[in-house]
């Protein structure tokens, strides 16, 4: 880890090279470990480190970014130099504003050291109990389990100073039977590994692939469908990358368009964005640094809002509700 | 450059690995990119690093940093060493792969105009070019154009004695025109890219192609729905690419066939001892992958096992006649690697991707195409696409469609969709153009996700318009 001081005097040390504008630094740092499994082998197994420095540079109302994997002083002052001419070269965004200014965070634990700190054998060890459920009913395991630590640091010359480290434990399964004639699946995902239950996920997943083992064919046809929770999850997600985000419903894209405050689907759905809720991936802010905020995105049926970023909220003299999405361009995304 | 990646493997060996590789990269990207006339992003990504693959015990361990020096190095090797210890714990058998010849060799993409070389201010005076013409009617709500260049340099070694060096430049463009009217948004895009210099982009003829697209976006907001039926149906070449891609290119993985990304990407319908001639299309279908096919997005010298670029049939005549292998999984067919091991950068792990996957040119042109039919639809320019996890079962829309009747085109179509299975939708293709001057096209297409953590390979696919009998089209309720 490079840890909380290392990480925002690292970064203060880069933003005292700019003397041209407004200036922002982000720092990553990502560790990655993943074990898959197939046809109940370990098949890939890997161990990624990544640390890298994005620069968003601000001179009047034109931004240049520059991103570098290194932290050497010498590739940091190139990229620099960079990211100042590509703003020089641009003409004035007038949707631009400014970069946001220091917000207050409400902190909640994100880190777990016995998720940091998971070995490859203890990885294996979880994958064997998957494996070992799926024999026990004749089927055989598929699936990854992947750990991660990432910390992240933004600090700019308009004060902000953040800094957060959060760690990720994921455990995703399929199960089939030798026939392929059935699967089931099951996944968890916790800050915290010692809330995963490899054998609990495994006799999920074979009792899902049980209940597909005789299945009958469906002719096309309306019918009443009962989604599971993955399903709904997913459906979930992509109405987040399409319609509840500030950028699509500013250019007429979302299906919320024009139709805040208006019955957009049954009273009996609400959806909203809550970072501080520890059953997700809680962060206590985005990648700009601003303090994520929870953000109701359908009420009792009612459209009730989008996510901003600070570029996206400006625009409308609105303050960022912490969802910058990870490169321009991209919508701000809800993430939890 | 290779006396320090040598660290790496020498440390390896010395913790009794039997085999390692070691790559290192350099990758640098600049996509510029505008929307409404202002710029998007306009930025340089640069990241280097390296990954060293270690086989130990029968099982493989892999470990990767974005920071080269000796200490990582070796410290990146006894944790490749570590994880394939771990790998060996749950392994019914040990690991195998084909045995390689070491390799020696550069590669490098021939171009004309260093992308990189070109001012940046020149880039963006072209695209505000583009933009202008996109949004020269009120219609056009949204305009959007974008330029990509990027530089790979990559390093292998292998401690069979492989030594290979490959820098590899690529560059395209994409321009998109959303119209708004009439209670409705349509949009007409069109993109493409290629393992070239700038001139490549310049051959693109972006400005005139973005006064058609801006027209057909508005014109397509009065069009009438494209009605669903089951008819004879006629793709263009950038959705025929794109088709290719999906129910020709991914189930020919061996990987996915052998159940590797059968928790994440999917499977396949197709099944080892198929490739022994399995009926997958018509006898007007060969398809062929090709890694040597220049200008190809899929195009290298060696793939990331250091096996080199080969050109292989997939299809011939019809009959299903190989898969996409690696040094693991080809001896399982009894076969060598015919090379399609690819990695995101060098701090991930190699995978089966595609190469090149070309539909071979027919013996018509689109016109006699079209004359020939007495009831279809064309349709053409890739808007959204759906497939199951064997890649049988498919779903695609387009963003513009053609009615044609009796041998000619008649009128517009907007919202254009077709479904279909796999292993009825090939054997029904009765005629590929490619005649024409012109209509067999290479499309590169820089975002084919597979793996986890999921990496994007920038793969290619040649294809001429074709027609396919007795397809449902249109979206129902």
């Amino acid at each position: 880890m490079v840890g909380k001081e290392q990480s925002i005097e690292f970064l203060e040390r880069v933003l005292r090279l700019s003397a041209s504008g407004p200036i922002e630094a982000r720092l990553t740092h990502d560790r990655l470990a993943l074990t898959r499994f197939a046809d109940s082998s370990i098949h890939q197994n890997m161990v990624k480190d990544n640390i890298a420095l994005k620069l968003r540079v601000v001179i009047g109302k034109k931004i240049g970014t520059a991103t570098v994997n290194s932290t050497a002083m010498a590739d940091v002052r190139r990229a620099l130099g960079v990211a100042e001419r590509l703003a020089r070269l641009q003409a004035d965004d007038p949707d631009f504003v400014s970069l946001p200014t220091p917000t207050a965070f409400v902190t909640s634990r994100t880190y777990y050291p016995e998720t940091a700190q998971c070995s490859p054998a203890r990885r294996a060890e979880a994958v064997d109990a998957l494996v070992q459920t799926a024999a026990a009913v004749n089927l055989r395991a598929y699936g990854s389990f992947v750990t991660e630590t990432n910390e992240l640091a933004v600090a700019s010359s308009l004060g902000v100073r953040a800094y957060n480290c959060s760690t990720t434990a994921y455990l995703r399964t399929v199960m089939m039977s030798p026939q392929h004639s059935g699967t089931g699946y099951a996944d968890f995902l916790s800050r915290d590994i010692a809330d995963i239950n490899p054998k609990a996920l495994g006799e999920e997943a074979a009792e899902r692939c049980a209940l597909g083992e005789h299945a009958r064919e469906l002719s096309p046809g309306e019918y009443e469908v009962v989604l599971t929770p993955y399903a709904v999850s997913d459906m979930i997600r992509f109405l987040g990358y399409l319609g509840f985000t500030a950028s699509s419903l500013q250019e007429g894209r979302s299906f919320l368009s024009g139709r805040i405050g208006e019955r957009v689907v049954g009273e009996n759905i609400s959806i909203w964005d809550d970072a501080f809720d520890t059953a997700t991936l809680n962060m206590p802010f985005d990648l700009e640094g601003v303090a994520k905020r929870r953000v109701s995105l359908i009420e009792e049926g009612v459209a009730a809002g989008v996510v901003y970023d600070s570029y996206a909220a400006h625009k409308e003299g609105l303050l960022s509700t912490g969802h910058t999405p990870p490169v321009r361009g991209a919508a701000c995304l809800p993430i939890s | 450059m290779q006396d320090l990646l040598q660290i790496a493997i020498r440390e390896a060996e010395r913790l009794g690995a039997d085999y390692a590789d070691v790559r290192y990269m350099e990758r640098k990207s600049e996509p510029v990119s505008m929307k409404n006339g202002a710029v998007v992003s306009l930025a340089l990504q640069e990241e280097q690093g390296f990954g060293i693959r270690v086989m130990h015990g029968g099982a493989w361990g892999f470990a990767s940093r974005s920071v080269t020096t000796e200490a990582e190095l070796k410290h990146a090797a006894a944790e490749a060493v570590a994880v394939a210890r771990a790998s060996a714990k749950v392994r019914a058998s040990p690991t195998s792969f084909a045995p390689l010849d070491a390799a020696q060799g550069v590669y490098r993409t021939k171009v004309q105009k260093d992308p990189f070389e070109i001012p940046l201010e020149d880039k963006l005076e072209f695209l505000i070019d583009i933009d202008r013409e996109l949004r020269a009617d009120a219609a056009i709500r949204i305009a959007e154009a974008s330029l990509l260049s990027l530089c790979e340099r990559k390093w292998f070694l292998s401690s069979e004695g492989s030594d290979i060096e490959q820098t590899i430049y690529e560059t395209g463009a994409s321009i998109a025109a959303t119209a708004a009217g009439n209670g409705d948004r349509q949009r007409r895009s069109f993109s493409n890219y290629a393992q070239a210099g700038y001139e490549f982009v310049e051959g693109l003829n972006l400005k005139a192609l973005s006064t058609g697209l801006a027209a057909e976006a508005k014109q397509l907001l009065t069009a009438d729905t494209c009605p669903v039926l089951d008819t004879t149906l006629i793709l263009g070449s950038s959705q025929l690419a794109l088709q290719i891609h999906e129910s020709c290119g991914h189930p020919i993985e061996l990987d996915r066939v052998l159940g590797s990304e059968a928790s994440f990407a999917g499977t396949s319908f197709l099944a080892p001892g198929m490739e022994g001639g399995y009926p997958y299309g018509s006898t007007e279908v060969t398809v062929v992958a090709d890694a040597t096919l220049p200008g190809g997005l899929g195009t290298f010298g060696y793939d990331d096992e250091g096996v080199p670029a080969q050109r292989i049939t997939i299809v011939d005549k019809g009959r299903f006649a190989n898969f996409l292998t690696s040094r693991e999984t080809a001896p399982l067919l009894g076969q060598a690697s015919n090379g399609t091991m690819r990695a995101d950068g060098a701090t991930n792990l190699p995978l089966i991707r595609m190469t090149n996957i070309n539909l071979n040119p027919g013996d018509w042109t689109l016109d006699e195409i079209i004359k020939d039919t007495k009831q279809g639809i064309f349709m053409e320019s890739p808007k959204s696409w759906s497939l199951d996890d064997k890649r049988l079962n498919f779903h695609f829309s387009t963003e513009y469609a053609y009615e044609v009747r009796d041998g000619a085109i008649t009128r517009l179509l907007k919202n254009p969709a077709y479904t279909d299975m796999t292993t009825h939708f090939w054997p029904a293709c009765d005629a590929i153009a490619g005649k024409g001057r012109g209509e067999w096209q290479l499309w590169g297409l820089p975002s084919c996700a597979k793996g986890e953590p999921m990496q994007i390979a920038h793969v290619a696919h040649g294809a001429a318009p074709a027609r396919f009998r007795d397809v449902r089209v249109g979206v129902g309720k």
